[in-house]
């Protein structure tokens, strides 16, 4: 009875505005992944124009209703390069993550449920990871492995493998303390059992929104591989790529810049925002 | 632990953007400190210093490493030759005062300039000028020092028969061998100090001694080289408008590879020359009283070699297909600015045993889609590209690193080839290994290969194409190797033009060569720099150049 009601009464602390404000901002910022999201997989519902085929005539549009982004330099539609390009910046991000999802996920819960000598090997190699500059990192994966974006999608991966595995470590250390986890061994189950039953499962809402925000990340690093010639070479729909492309024009025609880089912001702006709400729990 | 971007970051991304506006707008908001008074009435001032930006700046100067058109243009501020190519592109001697040759071309024996000294006190003489031509020549393997590729193989030795003459030896006759090491940019003179140095010693610029007007003061590998006024200086070319030393009392080149920021630079005034500017900033760079020069080297064509080894090119209708399918006039007026020209072979106008055979690729995408057609590519993929039994019409290209507009031809030609069906991949390649990934011994070959460089003499087409030499077509073929041994044979200007004319037409009448666009070297100066000048490779020349108020 007490439980109940002091809830109600916490919740009353809370005044009315702040709470409609913060929600508007992840209301805000899920629409925002919800467009780009829908641009990644039907881009031709949202634009008639070809993001590769240019007409030269047309070079140098300005924003028009015709052309909402402009044409670049080829004639080309640059919104229909920034939609095209969005299915690009969404995989290899979703590829990175997913890199660094899985290889730091395994080495930190393995390292942080195991301890002792497993954990001060793994441990070790998680900082020196740590200690290399993921970007300088990527550039390096990305050179051995060849200039692509897929490899600049390893490559980001693999400068976020030690990120993950840091904190899956520090969770898995959390978890296993805990009493349910001395049920699990008491009611017969074995190491692996309990390592992918209990303490995994229980780790997942901080990767969760880890995650969220290295998807986010992911996306500023390979297009600033691609922006650096790292990434897919032209004509490439590539949000980076079209950065780079355009800032020769920039003095006359700035928006072959800020047209791919506005939809990068805000998309990377969204996501840290749904990060903090996934954190929050909200 | 928190996941949040660092608020901090955000600004700092937000205001990368409004930044990069500002800079643009800043960069172009001032042209007063290049406008100047007119050359005609104007007298030169000794003293002052500018700034020339590079595209790229070379980590190490060894010799063998200059001969990038960024590197040359550097090199040949302090850097002397025996002879050179002048504005008209004739051969005409500098350290050299002459040759003669024996009947059968084996021997030449060459004069040297008296008076002559290097930047560490050492005199030109003809035993130095052996040392240095038995180095290009023969390179030495005990200090990995390459010779020099264009210097033909046939060398045999160099040797000073007096103080001022020095005797060059070839084991087989080579008439054009003045020529080729006219057109040599790794065969300046350097002094024996230099060139007794261990290779990684001579990429040193700190040890680089030469007759240049200027000489080096400082560098950093990769981003700057400054030069200072050499005061004892009195041997300049002939087709110099001042004799003693340069006007010039400093200059700093510095590496700025971002095409804006280099022209940005150029307009605010704090730089007088830039080294490739995007044709796209010439016409309003003019506009704004700065000065644009496109100096086409003898020669120079941006184009494509098809190597022939390759996939899918040994067809000659695939290879026409391919030239007929680019409109090479939308290029240009695209990309381009009417100080730009089509190509009209694979040499370009300037030169004097070019050809015109513009007919032999002009656009025509109707016979592009016959003949590819009859090659049996009739089939289609879900892009539309063409197919034969299964297999796509794809070509790889490397776009070249050295030059700063080869993107954007390959992106335009790779649209203008879609229309017909073709499908051009464009690949990325740093830096350092793109002579290794597009070298024609590569295995598989790449089929397209970018050329844009100068060619002084027909005998430059014989090292490019023979089988026996660079073999950019990556196949043998009898008859043009033939044509080539006949054009390094000739013992007159006259013959080797003419055969040089039949090559040409040899090569585009089976469309080995894609030329697209004639290539100048592009630099754009401050207007109140008065006096600048290139020469015929073409090489920025500042000897005559100075600042007025």
């Amino acid at each position: 009875m007490v439980a109940l009601s002091t809830v109600p009464r916490a919740r009353a602390r809370l005044s009315l505005p702040a709470l409609t404000l913060r929600n508007a901002y992840t209301l805000v910022a899920a629409l925002i992944i919800l467009v780009v999201l829908a641009w990644a997989i039907v881009p031709g519902l949202f634009t008639s124009h070809s993001p590769y085929a240019g007409i030269t005539r047309e070079q140098f549009q300005a924003p028009s209703g015709a052309h909402l982004f402009g044409t670049d330099q080829f004639g080309r539609d640059v919104f229909a390069r920034v939609v095209y390009g969005t299915r690009s910046a969404v995989l290899t991000a979703l590829v990175a993550v997913g890199i660094g999802l899985f290889a730091g996920s395994l080495i930190g819960l393995v390292a942080g449920f195991f301890g002792r000598a497993v954990d001060a090997v793994l441990g070790r190699l998680i900082d020196v990871l740590l200690a290399i500059p993921a970007f300088l990192l990527a550039v390096i994966v990305v050179v051995s492995l060849g200039f692509a974006t897929v490899n600049a999608a390893i490559a980001v991966g693999a400068s976020s493998v030690a990120v993950f595995a840091r904190l899956i470590r520090s969770e898995a250390l959390r978890v296993k303390g805990l009493p349910f986890v001395e049920s699990a061994y008491l009611v017969g189950g074995n190491k692996l059992q309990v390592l992918f039953g209990h303490v995994l499962p229980n780790t997942y809402r901080s990767v969760l929104a880890l995650g969220v925000l290295q998807f986010g990340i992911a996306i500023i690093n390979i297009s600033a591989l691609a922006f650096l010639g790292y990434g897919s070479p032209p004509p490439a729909a590539d949000w980076g790529l079209q950065v780079a492309n355009g800032k020769d024009f920039l003095y006359r025609y700035p928006w072959l810049v800020y047209a791919p880089g506005i939809v990068m912001v805000l998309t990377v702006l969204a996501l840290n925002q749904l990060n903090k709400s996934i954190s929050k729990g909200r | 632990m928190t996941f949040e971007l660092d608020r901090r970051n955000l600004f700092s991304l937000g205001a990368l953007f409004a930044g990069s506006g500002l800079l643009a707008a800043c960069a172009g908001a001032s042209g007063s400190p290049s406008q100047g008074t007119s050359d005609v009435n104007a007298q030169p001032k000794a003293g002052g210093e500018i700034f020339y930006l590079n595209a790229f700046e070379n980590a190490g100067w060894a010799q063998s490493q200059v001969g990038s058109w960024h590197a040359l243009q550097v090199w040949g501020l302090f850097a002397e030759y025996l002879f050179y190519a002048n504005s008209k592109t004739e051969i005409a001697p500098h350290l050299a005062t002459g040759y003669t040759h024996n009947a059968d071309f084996t021997k030449f024996n060459i004069g040297i300039r008296k008076g002559v000294t290097f930047s560490n006190g050492e005199k030109l003489d003809a035993q130095t000028v052996a040392l240095n031509l038995n180095l290009v020549g023969l390179g030495d393997s005990s200090r990995a020092i390459p010779r020099v590729a264009n210097i033909p193989k046939v060398y045999k030795q160099a040797t000073a028969v007096s103080d001022y003459e020095v005797e060059v030896a070839l084991t087989d006759p080579f008439p054009a061998f003045i020529q080729q090491l006219a057109g040599s940019s790794n065969a300046a003179i350097l002094a024996p100090a230099t060139i007794k140095l261990p290779l990684a010693e001579q990429s040193d610029l700190k040890n680089t001694f030469a007759t240049g007007p200027w000489v080096v003061e400082s560098w950093k590998a990769g981003k700057e080289v400054v030069l200072k006024r050499r005061d004892d200086y009195n041997w300049p070319r002939p087709d110099a408008k001042h004799t003693g030393p340069a006007y010039l009392e400093k200059i700093t080149i510095q590496q700025v590879s971002q095409n804006l920021l280099r022209v940005g630079a150029l307009e605010s005034g704090q730089a007088q020359v830039v080294h490739y500017t995007q044709p796209s900033a010439e016409s309003r760079l003019q506009g704004e009283g700065f000065k644009i020069i496109n100096a086409f080297a003898s020669g120079s064509v941006w184009g494509l070699h098809i190597r022939v080894n390759a996939r899918n090119t040994q067809d000659v209708r695939v290879r026409e297909a391919l030239n007929r399918a680019i409109d090479r006039q939308e290029i240009i007026n695209t990309l381009y600015n009417s100080g730009w020209k089509v190509a009209q072979g694979p040499v370009n106008s300037q030169t004097p045993w070019a050809v015109d055979l513009t007919e032999h690729f002009k656009y025509d995408p109707a016979r592009a889609n016959r003949l590819l057609n009859e090659a049996g590519w009739t089939g289609r993929d879900k892009d539309g590209y063409r197919t034969k039994d299964g297999e796509t019409l794809e070509f790889i290209e490397y776009p070249s690193v050295f030059i700063t507009t080869s993107r954007d031809d390959l992106t335009l030609i790779a649209q203008q080839w879609k229309k017909v069906g073709v499908k051009l991949t464009l690949k990325n390649v740093d830096y350092d290994n793109y002579n290794t990934i597009t070298a024609v011994t590569i295995k598989p070959p790449v089929p397209l290969y970018e050329i844009h460089w100068g060619a002084d003499y027909p005998t430059f087409l014989w090292r490019w194409w023979h089988s026996g030499q660079q073999n950019q077509f990556g196949a043998p073929d009898k008859e043009l190797d033939t044509l080539l041994e006949q054009v390094i044979a000739a013992k007159t200007d006259a013959e080797v033009y003419s055969l040089a004319k039949k090559v040409q037409q040899f090569v585009i009448e089976n469309h080995y060569f894609i030329p697209v666009h004639e290539f100048p070297q592009n630099f754009s100066a401050a207007g109140n720099l008065k006096g600048i000048s290139t020469d015929g490779y073409p090489r920025i020349r500042l000897y005559d150049a100075w600042l007025d108020a």
